[in-house]
């Protein structure tokens, strides 16, 4: 009886001084995390849009017209009070236009915009704030009257640009 | 030396970031546009030649800038087509003075 007694009192004795061993032996450090996020702006197109060719005679209308809406873009920004510009490396030949048309989920498109002196930058997409805005469609209209002549495979780069 | 060394580091990790802050993003397309030139003309013709001495004049107007009218008279389906000047036929014909009225169908027609 006083044996196991014994035991039992040294079994407490150990799990009582493990506790305090194992609490005098806690350990803590710390680490400083810097966080830092700069200003992003992104936007991408899907590709060009396909060849325009106007070789019939307008509709009751002056200006014979082709449409593509085939392409689409993508812009991400973390900023606000953005806009969504386009312009064109050089001006369109007589009697032809070439205008654009950003639709936007998100934001205020501009609507047909006429970019065929456009080497300015005009605004096609207006309020832009933070956010993304995925696959929105690029609608291009190619218009020519009688003044534009014969034009065999010309090239313009429209380029669209997020800023301030 | 030490701290010209730390200095240039600095200045790298400043340029980094500037490099890192995008507040501007392009993306271009590229457009290729053709016009083929396509040039109807029109001709007009009489359903029945004009009586003798006689002639009907005409003179096409249009609204486009760049096209070219010309005034034309006709006493034949085949002068209107060849396109005489009014003023030949008034130099050079005579008009019956017992020309009874009759009627004539002019027909304008557009091709290439």
């Amino acid at each position: 009886m006083e044996t196991r007694r014994a035991i039992v009192m040294l079994g407490l004795f150990f799990l009582v001084a493990g506790v305090g061993f194992a609490q005098h032996n806690n350990a803590s450090v710390q680490q400083q995390i810097i966080i830092e996020v700069k200003p992003i702006t992104s936007i991408n197109v899907t590709g060009d849009p396909h060849s325009f060719l106007i070789q019939d005679p307008p509709q009751g209308a002056e200006f014979a017209q082709s449409n593509d809406n085939s392409t689409t873009y993508n812009v991400l920004t973390n900023l606000d009070n953005m806009k969504i510009v386009a312009s064109i490396n050089d001006p369109m030949p007589k009697g032809t236009k070439l205008m654009i048309n950003l639709k936007s989920s998100k934001w205020n498109s501009s609507g047909v915009v006429d970019i065929s002196d456009a080497v300015a930058p005009v605004t096609a997409v207006s309020g832009v704030t933070r956010g993304i805005d995925r696959n929105q469609t690029i609608d291009y209209t190619f218009a020519a009257n009688a003044n534009a002549g014969e034009i065999e495979n010309e090239t313009r780069i429209v380029t669209l640009t997020v800023t301030d | 030396m030490f701290w010209r060394f730390i200095i240039g580091v600095m200045v790298l990790v400043s340029m980094i970031d500037v490099i890192n802050a995008q507040t501007t993003s392009h993306a271009c397309q590229v457009i290729t546009f053709s016009v083929k030139i396509s040039a109807p003309k029109v001709t007009a013709s009489l359903d029945t030649t004009s009586p003798a001495g006689t002639g009907i004049a005409m003179n096409v107007q249009s609204g486009i800038d760049n096209v070219v009218t010309t005034s034309k008279v006709s006493s034949t389906i085949e002068n209107l087509s060849t396109g005489i000047e009014s003023s030949d036929l008034r130099k050079n014909q005579q008009v019956s003075e017992n020309t009874t009225p009759v009627n004539r169908t002019l027909v304008f027609t557009v091709s290439e």
